[in-house]
This record gives C-alpha cells, sequence and structure tokens, in this order.
C-alpha cells in the first residue's frame, strides 16, 4: 500500500464535543502501532486541539504553514515519539484561518505523494470544505447516543451520500444509561454500519491530561479495547502486508507486540 | 465504577447467576443450598460371638453446624479383612439430624459371619458431604459340644461288664461351661443314665469310660447312644447323638466243672428257705469279680432252736481251684449266730463269665437232720488295667429283710483318677419307698427318675492303685429276682488333652506421634474353665515407655479382657517393635507388634513438611459464610435489576421518529 495513495480516513461530526479529536488521535495511533506509516492532520482552523492531547501544543508551525504555502511539509511535520507516527498539527496561537479549495486540492496532492499507509483528519464541526471531500477514503461520522448529536449525524451521513463519500458511523460516549437511545435506534435512524460503539470511559480526560493518547496510556481500558478493534480492521482492510495482530488480544500477546513492534522500529 | 471493577463484578455476577436465574426471566426462583457438617460415631464390640440370632450395632448422628439435615441416607458395610470381600451391605436410615445427638441400632443376621476379623464402617452422605466411620471386630463361634465318638465291645458274654467309651469334644471358640453327658442303651435290658461334664475349654476333648455291671445279663442286640446337653447363650442346646451296638452272646461262657450254663444268672437260684432251727442271716447273691481280684463273701447262721447244731458247709471240688470256705462245719448254741467267709480267688488262668455255685448246707441237731442247697453267683470278667474297675457284691442280710451291697471301686492305673460318678440303679420295684435305700462311705443323692432309684456317688477322686468301698442297704427288698438286676455305672473321665485358653481378638493400635502418650488395648478372650489369673508384659526398646508394662487380671470363663498399655513415645519418628507376652496356666505365648511413630504435626519447624490443612469450620464460620453468600446472592440480583432497569431500551416509536427526521433532513437538503 505504501506505492499507492494513502487512506484518508476523515474523522467528522457536524456537532460539537462528541469527540471527534479523541477518537481521532487514538485511531492515527493505534494504526501506528500496528506498524503502518501514519499522519495526523488538525484541520480545526478554528480550535485545533490535536497539540494538546498530544503534547504537541508548543509547535510553531502547522497545517496553516503547509496550506498557505509558508512550510514544506516535510518540514512542519512532527513526529510523535511514544507511537512514531507523523502530525500536523494546528496552530493554537493562530488566528482563525479558512483554506481556500486551490489550497486544500493542492495540500491533499502532495499528501498523496508522501506513501503514507493512512492519512487521518481531526475535523472542525460541521462540513467546511465539500470539493475536498471527494479526496477522502472514507469517513468517520461521530456521534453520541442522544437525539440531537444523531439528527447532526444523519444530516452528515445525507451531506456524504450525495457526495458519494464511503462513510461510517461511530457512536460514542456510550454509558448504556436509560436515558440514551438504544443501539439499534440509533442504527436504523443511520440506515448504515455502526463502525464501533466507543464507551463513556473516565480513563479518557485523564490521557488527555497527561497529553498521552489512551489506547497507550490505558491500554486496558474499554475505550482502548474498541479503538484497537476498529484499527485492527482498518489494518487488515487496507494494510494487509502490516503486521497485524489477532483481534482478541491477551496480555501476553499485547506484550509480544509491543515488542516485535520496537524492534521493527529500530 | 471503574472499567475493571465493572469486568469483575459481571464476571461475579456471571457466575454466582448462573444457577439463579436458569433459563426462567419471569419466575426467578433461588434456591441456596448451604452444606451441613456432621458428625458420626460408631459403636463396636472387639469380638461378637456368632449365637443364633442378630448381632446388634448402635451410631449416632448429629449435625455440628447448627443446622438441620433431612433424613440422610447411610450404609453399614461389613468387609472381611483378609480379603476385602464385603458379606453385608446394608442401607440404613435415620430421623432428621440435628444438633443433639441420636442413637440408632442396626442389627443383621450373624449368618452372614465367619469365624475372622472384620471392617465394619457405617457411611453417611448429605450433599457434598460424607462421614464415615470404621471398626475392627473379630466374630468367633459359641461353645459347641459334639459327641466324637462312643464305642462298645463287639459282643460280651453274659454277665460281663460293659464298657462304653464315649469321646466329647468343644468345636468352639468359648469354653463350654457345665453341660450333662446321657447315655441310653436300649435292648433286652434297658437303662438310661446321665453323667454331669466338666467344663471344656476351646478345643478340648474329653474321653468318659462308662462300666455298666450286670448290664449285659439277658442276651441280645443292645444300641448305646449318647448326647450332650449344655447351654448356649442361655438357651438349651442339644450336641449330635452318637450310637453303637453290641451283641450279647446267648451261651454261657465256659466255666469249670459243674457250671450252671444256659442262661446266664438263674432267676430262682436264691430261695430263700430256712432250714429248722437253722436261720440263714447273709446269704451271698450276687458278686462281680475282676479275674487275679480276690473278693470276699460272706454266709451268716443262726441256731433258732433249743438245742446245739452242728453245720457242714460244701461246694462241688470243681470251684475249689478258686473258691473256699474259711470253715467247712461249725456248732452253734442254741440263739448263737456266726458268719462263714466264702473267699473267691480267681486268677487270670479261669475263663470269665458267670458262675453260678451250689453251696450245700447240712444241719444235724438232735438226732435231726436236714440239707439246703443255696446257690452263689458271681460274674468273673477280665481285668480293666486302664481305668477304673468297679465290683460289686449283693448279699442278704438280717434273715432276709434286707440287701445289702458293697461297691468296690479300683483304679489299677498308675494315674488318680478324678471327677468319678458312680451311680447305682436300683429297680423301682424292689424297694417300696426311696427311704428305703440307704448308703455310706460316700456322699451321695439318691433320685427316682422313670424306671430305676438311681444312687449318685461322689466320689472326687481315687489314688493310683487304691481301692475304695461303697455300701448301700435295701430294707425290706420286695423281689429276690430284681436284686440281681441292681446295675452299677461308672463313668470315668480321662485328663483332658491341653488346649489354648487365651485367643489375642483384637489389638487396638491408635496414631502414636513424636513426644506423645497413648495407649495399646489388647484385647484376649479367655477361654479357660476355671477362673485363674492372666499376666501381661509389654516390653519395647528404650525410646519407647511403657508405664504399666506389667498387669494381671483374674480372667472368669469366656471372659473378654483388655489390658491398657500406656504408651510414652519420644521425640525420633520411626518403626519400633515391641514384645507382648501372655502367661496363664496352660498358656504361655508372645506377640511382636511393630509400633510406627509419625512425627509430632505440631512440633514441626521445617519449610518442607506438608501440614494437613483443616478445613473443618467452626458453627459461627459455617453461619458467617451462609450469611455472606446470602448477601452476595442479593447484592447481585439487586445490582442486576438495577442494571436492567437502567439500560436503554428500544422503543419503536423513537426509531420511526428517528427515521422521519432522518428523511425530512434529506429532503430538505435535497430541495
Amino acid at each position: 500500500m505504501s506505492s499507492s495513495r494513502p487512506y484518508i480516513i476523515r474523522i467528522s461530526s457536524q456537532k460539537g464535543g462528541v469527540g471527534k479529536t479523541t477518537i481521532a488521535v487514538n485511531v492515527a495511533s493505534q494504526l501506528s502501532l500496528l506498524g503502518n506509516r501514519v499522519l495526523l492532520i488538525d484541520t480545526d482552523f478554528i480550535n485545533p486541539s490535536v497539540g494538546f492531547h498530544m503534547g504537541l501544543e508548543n509547535t510553531n508551525s502547522g497545517v496553516r504553514a503547509v496550506l498557505t504555502g509558508k512550510a514544506r511539509l516535510d518540514d512542519t511535520l512532527v513526529v510523535h515519539a511514544p507511537t512514531g507516527m507523523r502530525v500536523l498539527p494546528g496552530e493554537i496561537k493562530a488566528k482563525a484561518f479558512t483554506p481556500t479549495n486551490a489550497q486544500f486540492e493542492k495540500f491533499f496532492r502532495d499528501i498523496e505523494k508522501t506513501g503514507y499507509d493512512f492519512v487521518v483528519i481531526d475535523t472542525p464541526p460541521g462540513f467546511l470544505f465539500d470539493e475536498d471531500i471527494k479526496a477522502f477514503g472514507e469517513a468517520l461520522i461521530i456521534t453520541t447516543p442522544e437525539m440531537s448529536a444523531c439528527t447532526s449525524a444523519a444530516r452528515l451521513a445525507n451531506h456524504y451520500d450525495k457526495l458519494k463519500v464511503r462513510h461510517s458511523l461511530i457512536v460514542n460516549k456510550f454509558k448504556n444509561k436509560r436515558y440514551e437511545l438504544h443501539i439499534q435506534e440509533i442504527k436504523e435512524m443511520y440506515d448504515g454500519e455502526i463502525a464501533a460503539v466507543l464507551p463513556e470511559d473516565e480513563e479518557i480526560p485523564i490521557s488527555i491530561a497527561e497529553h498521552i493518547p489512551c489506547c497507550i496510556a490505558m491500554p486496558k481500558s474499554h475505550f482502548a479495547d474498541e479503538i484497537v478493534s476498529l484499527a485492527d480492521r482498518y489494518s487488515e482492510k487496507f494494510s494487509p502486508e502490516k503486521f497485524v495482530i489477532p483481534k482478541r488480544r491477551g496480555v501476553l500477546s499485547r506484550i509480544f507486540f509491543r515488542i516485535m513492534q520496537a524492534l521493527g522500529r529500530r | 465504577m471503574r472499567p475493571v471493577g465493572i469486568l469483575v463484578f459481571t464476571l461475579l455476577l456471571a457466575l454466582s447467576l448462573n444457577t439463579l436465574l436458569a433459563s426462567s426471566t419471569t419466575n426467578l426462583v433461588a434456591s441456596i443450598t448451604v452444606p451441613c457438617p456432621f458428625a458420626l460415631t460408631f459403636n463396636t464390640l472387639p469380638t461378637y460371638t456368632l449365637f443364633p440370632g442378630n448381632i446388634l450395632m448402635n451410631f449416632t448422628i448429629f449435625s455440628q453446624g447448627g443446622c438441620t439435615i433431612p433424613p440422610p441416607s447411610g450404609n453399614l458395610i461389613i468387609m472381611r479383612k483378609d480379603n476385602n470381600d464385603i458379606v453385608l451391605n446394608q442401607q440404613l436410615t435415620t430421623n432428621t439430624v440435628t444438633s443433639t445427638p441420636k442413637f440408632y441400632d442396626v442389627t443383621f443376621n450373624n449368618s452372614v459371619l465367619t469365624n475372622t476379623t472384620y471392617t465394619a464402617t457405617v457411611k453417611f452422605s448429605e450433599f457434598t458431604a460424607t462421614n464415615s466411620v470404621s471398626n475392627d471386630f473379630t466374630a468367633i463361634n459359641p461353645q459347641k459340644l459334639v459327641i466324637s465318638s462312643i464305642t462298645a465291645p463287639s459282643s460280651l458274654t453274659p454277665g460281663e461288664v460293659l464298657n462304653l467309651e464315649i469321646v466329647t469334644k468343644n468345636t468352639g471358640q468359648l469354653a463350654s461351661g457345665a453341660s450333662t453327658l446321657y447315655v441310653n442303651i436300649s435292648g433286652p435290658q434297658p437303662f438310661s443314665a446321665s453323667f454331669p461334664e466338666t467344663s471344656l475349654s476351646p478345643g478340648q476333648n474329653s474321653s468318659y469310660l462308662i462300666s455298666v455291671s450286670n448290664a449285659s445279663s439277658e442276651a441280645g442286640t443292645y444300641t448305646a447312644t449318647a448326647h450332650q446337653a449344655y447351654l448356649l447363650n442361655g438357651a438349651n442346646a442339644i450336641s449330635n447323638t452318637a450310637s453303637t451296638t453290641y451283641l450279647v452272646k446267648s451261651n454261657a461262657p465256659s466255666g469249670p466243672g459243674s457250671a450252671q450254663g444256659g442262661g446266664a444268672v438263674s432267676k430262682s437260684t436264691t430261695p430263700i428257705t430256712p432250714l429248722p432251727a437253722l436261720s440263714l442271716t447273709s446269704v451271698p447273691l450276687y458278686t462281680s469279680i475282676s479275674s487275679g481280684t480276690p473278693s470276699l463273701a460272706l454266709i451268716g447262721v443262726e441256731n433258732t432252736g433249743t438245742a446245739p447244731e452242728s453245720i457242714t458247709f460244701s461246694i462241688p471240688k470243681e470251684y475249689s481251684g478258686f473258691l473256699s470256705l474259711s470253715s467247712t462245719s461249725l456248732n452253734l448254741d442254741p440263739k448263737q449266730s456266726v458268719s462263714m467267709q466264702m473267699f473267691v480267688n480267681p486268677n487270670t488262668t479261669i475263663p470269665t463269665g458267670t458262675y453260678i455255685v451250689p453251696v450245700t448246707i447240712k444241719l444235724d441237731s438232735a438226732g435231726t437232720t436236714a440239707n439246703q442247697t443255696e446257690y452263689f453267683t458271681f460274674n468273673l470278667y477280665a481285668p480293666q488295667n486302664r481305668s477304673v474297675v468297679v465290683v460289686n457284691q449283693l448279699s442278704l442280710l438280717n434273715y432276709t429283710q434286707m440287701a445289702r451291697g458293697v461297691i468296690q471301686i479300683s483304679n489299677p492305673t498308675k494315674n488318680t483318677a478324678h471327677n468319678l460318678t458312680l451311680q447305682t440303679l436300683i429297680p423301682l420295684a424292689l424297694a417300696k419307698n426311696i427311704s428305703d435305700i440307704q448308703t455310706s462311705g460316700f456322699p451321695t443323692t439318691i433320685t427316682d427318675p422313670p424306671g430305676f432309684y438311681t444312687i449318685n456317688w461322689k466320689i472326687g477322686e481315687l489314688g493310683a492303685g487304691a481301692v475304695t468301698f461303697a455300701y448301700y442297704t435295701i430294707s425290706n427288698p420286695q423281689s429276690q429276682g430284681l436284686l440281681q438286676r441292681i446295675q452299677n455305672v461308672l463313668a470315668s473321665p480321662s485328663q483332658p488333652s491341653p488346649s489354648s485358653i487365651l485367643k489375642v481378638v483384637n489389638i487396638a493400635f491408635p496414631t502414636f506421634y513424636t513426644n506423645s502418650s497413648n495407649n495399646i488395648q489388647v484385647y484376649s478372650l479367655f477361654t479357660g474353665t476355671q477362673e485363674q489369673q492372666v499376666h501381661y508384659t509389654m516390653t519395647s526398646p528404650s525410646a519407647i515407655q511403657i508405664r504399666n508394662a506389667t498387669q494381671a487380671i483374674n480372667a472368669s470363663p469366656n471372659q473378654l479382657l483388655g489390658p491398657s498399655f500406656q504408651i510414652q513415645t519420644s521425640a525420633q519418628p520411626g518403626t519400633y517393635l515391641l514384645s507382648l507376652y501372655i502367661s496363664t496356666q496352660g498358656f504361655n505365648a508372645t506377640y511382636s507388634l511393630p509400633l510406627i511413630v509419625l512425627a509430632n504435626p505440631s512440633e514441626s519447624t521445617t519449610s518442607s513438611r506438608q501440614f494437613p490443612i483443616n478445613l473443618r469450620l467452626s458453627n459461627a464460620g459455617i453461619g458467617a459464610i451462609a450469611a455472606v453468600v446470602a448477601i452476595i446472592a442479593i447484592a447481585i440480583a439487586a445490582f442486576l435489576l438495577n442494571s436492567y432497569m437502567q439500560k436503554p431500551r428500544y422503543r419503536r416509536e423513537t426509531s420511526e421518529q428517528l427515521v422521519r427526521l432522518r428523511e425530512q433532513i434529506k429532503r430538505s437538503e435535497n430541495e
């Protein structure tokens, strides 16, 4: 796959606060831990937050500099030490910025040449860049099990359908409580595949505060398990030549995987 | 709740409720079963005697957790210890088991047991708890007397003494106690007699020589039978009956000269007819004489007239070789009486048989002469050197108003004879009353069983080569002929053969640990026939101390003795060999007893030692566990119910609402 175009996963939602950045950071991290070459891009030009999640908040340049041509992509990428993936963070201290379609087209043409296996794009709420969405391999729509979020997800799904972009739904912050929508209700409303149901987990804010992705900081958490499962499916489907661990992993297999991964990285 | 906690709790819920929820979600019935510990005790005896009937054991069962157990099922298993064959597997039933111990009897027919050692086990199961108690016991056979043999000469000459030899044996394993030997002779001259028997120890033989005088005066075929009667566990028991036959020949033995033949003793050979002015005060009637043994008979006369008389006695010259008179003639003044002796000294060359000797009495008084012949009868038989011999003489005294018997008992053997039993059988018709019979010489009892008055002579012992006499008189004998029917029966038991009178039936060995004390109990069955002292001595290596190494117990017949030896072990575990020496009169034996001493668990300090894990829980602990389990179950149920109630519910209307909403969004977007 490295010789072809990268598989671009757009993490999106119409509604804010559903956990897009958290999922983007963790999916990218887990894909990288599985041995894939991964690029994580923070395209939230209004409120970039990938840097906070990964301890990269002090970087001087980012996606804005690349889009505006002020910096080359290779020079701007930050290596995330724990996973080895490359990160193109947003510029937290810069003013709000809205790129043009032309800037986006050039940006993605450059990215397609980099030889990454996966490019994970964290997007701002809403759908701002219709023209460039066509370049995406798949859009992951993030929602929470509540009526307003699901309605937004349905609207976004309808939008992706019109653009003929493949999309899947991830239900995040699922508490399994009476007041929530039932998964079956969400599925019937979405009328498509639910890629994952991620639980509400106290470990998440802790991992964000520590600037370490949850799948690394708390690999035994339920949230990390679901992320690992999701990443496994992507890796098996789109990067089968990479080392793939079994879906149901035990403690020993995880340790073995980590060792093999560390050796391979050297 | 943290995810790990939820996971663990979920697993716990799944495991705990697996059996509670079952398949029904609408009707939830929870049944909590808590094992109730219980205890058993099992009481058996070291030995059981196999008397006819049942064997009784008992056990107790009670719960230990303050709980109640529904009637549990149990079994009594009896297994041979030598080959592990199960001879009995009997189901046991009890009532509801509570903390109050209850006794239950268990019986089974002892026909399943034989003389060996068994292991009896009582076993009960309640849910997952099983308790069993095992005891060893030994089954022994009770006393059993049998007549091993009865022998008699194949043929007898008329008048010959009948010698019956009877051998008895105790084939059981307990001393027999007192018993009675019955002898019956059927034939032309029947009679019965019984003799008390002394106790026989297990395996002991005893032989009796029954000498019956005047038992063969009538020819014909006789059958002699013998059996024993004894007590068995308080009930009467009869031994087998043994029999033998013998023939009394009809022909008289060949006597010298004019010996009377053709029918032994003539029934009318003694007409007592006083001569004029002369009375016979005593006349010898009947005498049994052993060849080589001299005997003496008396003939008494009295001059009842008023003038002096001259009396002459004579016997045929054919008898002169062994029969002589102290005087052949004598003169009597008026009212004078005198006794003349008739001396019989048959040597062994004289043929045995019945001799009827005519004694001619000639009287001359004042020119008057008269003759009279009296007949003197004696039986001559071969000497008995192997047993006591009884010789009987019978005379008429006091002008024929009294019959006098003289019984001579001699012991020609080289051993002292003990417990001789002599019986004199007098036909009932001979005396009007039992008081007409008088005895002297030995203590007697006189009974009047059917057919005979019986004089029982009590002769304790008779020394080697000794001779003794017993006397009896019968006043006013009713028939002279019946006098010849008087019989003497002498039973002389032989010295019993030695046999084991003590048997070790069980030795109770507890588990011995180092530096501890415990008891070894030795169960032994004393089967001697009389009370005597039994000595027990136990010896041991220096590492083992026996505090009461020597013990003495006064043992009664058939008593189970159980001396206990207090053993003190040292600090060294191992196997030690103890010696047990048991002695009593007629018995001594030594037994080797291996004593296994285990390391005391409470003293162990090494880490390599395996300790038994005590899983026994106290009553409070059991109750606490049950309470905790119940609380957990309730908590789990409440948690599950709460979780179920809080889970999102699928609602069709909500789903349809969402779908409509999506369609509206799609339409508005497309517009």
